[in-house]
């Protein structure tokens, strides 16, 4: 059982829950960028495989080869053919021998998800199967999926599912706020930029990828804020980063270990997958929530 | 904000809701680094259910935790009750690292320059000293270690070099680091060793840990 990719969009990976434990030793976690359409894909199916497809915006093709396998498609909104043949998405399939799947952008979202009742048989590093393609770590080489990449599958050894533990229930693609807590270096900036954080609207650049995303400041609220020299912190996903220019960047999954940029808020965990399938101009609101 | 203010500076603030940054000290000093290996250490053999990770840096420590076993005021408690029992003092049982080092890299002449030393002088210098492993989780086995002489310090460069091989030696800030990948730098390269503190077979991935002493012993080339 194996798929050959026929069309990859760029920045398309194999990723799994993650690789967690290795912070010290200065590897990221990696894994979904949507990680609530991740664990839907193994709800969908049942299984107890760990391993995922993801792939970017502009979505995937591939052909499968061997005996009946099931798959499950989730993420963002896409378009999937079978066999040229229009088909729902966010549903299971039983893929046969010489399926041709074609999977192109629909309405929303950045990434989406191939799930098999199986592991994609690559060799997990460090306990993961996880890509982090800036340190060339883990999936498919340590690389980002191609054309003519051949994936080999594993059959299903338990049907015992693992419990995912996030709500498999669809967000709201419409919602345009993001809570965020104050962040680690928040009293280094004036009240007015806290103010203005909370209050006025940023937009999704098109430089997004999964170590981070690049926010529009249209109403140049962090224009000519200069917060150098700090030292060197641990940073997480979610933290929302002044470089020196002024430009505000939230860090992704795949972001470094630490880092010496200010760090003014940090979006929540239940709300980045939200956040990670927002596409290039989409505005969007922040609002402050008190940790508890 | 939320931030608890301990005693002595000590800060304990939230970083997200899955997160808490311990922080010993706003700059790098090495009272605050060998604050932040032992409270590492410390919290690390509590073995606590709800804490997913632990992370020294240079003067902070990271715990992550698991937000549905346990609240950030908890948690701040038993961090609170964690550092009071640390000890503030070094503990013995550090490896020392003998990396034999080529003096051979691009800005090592500058940075010779930028201290008025010939790099004749410069190399004396800097590998004088066994330096302590300060952080080592910038970058897969990355390894900051220092801290150098007050009068080695010198500031990154403007410019960032944009791919520097592993195994490259990098100055700046007062320390010296060692990297084990391929990565971007705003520090001054001064040379190369064949030592590499990455690697995936092994269980842990690197060799050397927080505390431990390195010395660098110069390779004619």
């Amino acid at each position: 059982m194996k798929f050959v990719i026929t069309r990859a969009s760029p920045l398309s990976t194999i990723q799994d829950e993650g690789r967690f434990g290795y912070l010290k030793y200065g590897v990221s976690a990696s894994g979904p960028m949507d990680k609530n359409a991740y664990f839907l894909g193994a709800d969908l199916l049942n299984t107890n495989a760990t391993s995922a497809v993801e792939f970017t915006q502009a979505g995937m093709d591939f052909i499968y080869y061997g005996e009946g396998k099931r798959v499950a498609f989730t993420g963002g909104d896409f378009s999937l053919f079978i066999n040229q043949k229009e088909k729902n998405w966010r549903r299971v399939y039983k893929l046969a021998h010489d399926d041709e799947i074609i999977i192109k952008p629909n309405s929303w979202g950045n990434y989406g998800y191939i799930r098999f009742d199986g592991e994609l048989d690559v060799k997990p590093i460090l306990g993961s199967r996880a890509t982090n393609t800036i340190v060339s770590l883990g999936g498919f080489g340590g690389n980002a999926l191609k054309v003519g990449d051949e994936i080999n599958l594993l059959s299903a050894s338990i049907k015992n599912k693992i419990k995912s533990n996030l709500s498999s229930t669809q967000f709201d693609n419409q919602n345009n706020i993001f809570h965020i807590i104050w962040g680690v270096h928040a009293n280094l900036f004036s009240q007015q930029i806290r103010d203005d954080l909370i209050s006025k609207p940023f937009f999704i650049s098109s430089q997004l990828n999964r170590m981070g995303v690049r926010l529009i400041d249209k109403n140049k609220i962090f224009e000519g804020e200069k917060i150098l020299s700090l030292v060197s912190e641990p940073v997480v996903c979610g933290d929302i980063q002044i470089l020196g220019d002024g430009v505000a960047t939230v860090l992704m999954r795949d972001h470094q270990p630490s880092g010496g940029y200010p760090r003014i808020g940090t979006i929540i965990s239940s709300d980045i997958d939200r956040f990670a399938q927002m596409r290039p101009n989409s505005k969007i609101f922040f609002k402050s929530k008190a940790v508890k | 904000m939320q931030i608890l203010d301990m005693n002595e500076g000590t800060q304990i603030i939230p970083l997200g809701d899955e997160a808490i940054l311990v922080r010993f000290a706003h700059n790098i000093v090495e009272e605050a680094n060998i604050k932040a290996i032992n409270f590492a250490k410390d919290i690390s053999l509590l073995k606590h259910v709800a804490i997913k990770e632990i992370a020294a840096s240079l003067v902070s420590v990271l715990v992550k935790y698991d937000n549905r076993k346990i609240s950030f005021f908890e948690l701040s408690s038993i961090i609170r009750l964690t550092l009071f029992q640390s000890k503030n003092d070094e503990e013995g049982n550090s490896i020392h690292h003998k990396i034999e080092l080529k003096y051979d890299g691009e800005d090592l002449k500058q940075v010779s320059q930028m201290l008025s030393l010939s790099v004749e002088e410069f190399i004396i210098r800097h590998s004088e000293k066994p330096l302590r492993v300060l952080s080592t989780g910038f970058a897969p086995g990355f390894i900051y270690c220092g801290i150098h002489a007050k009068d080695l310090h010198i500031p990154r460069r403007n410019k960032i070099r944009n791919l520097v091989p592993s195994g490259a030696v990098i100055f700046a800030a007062g320390q010296s680091a060692i990297t084990s990948t391929a990565m971007p730098t705003g520090w001054h390269v001064i040379g190369h060793c064949d030592f590499n503190n990455f690697d995936v077979s092994m269980q842990p991935p690197t060799k050397v840990n927080l505390g431990d002493y390195i010395s660098f012993q110069r390779v004619k080339i």
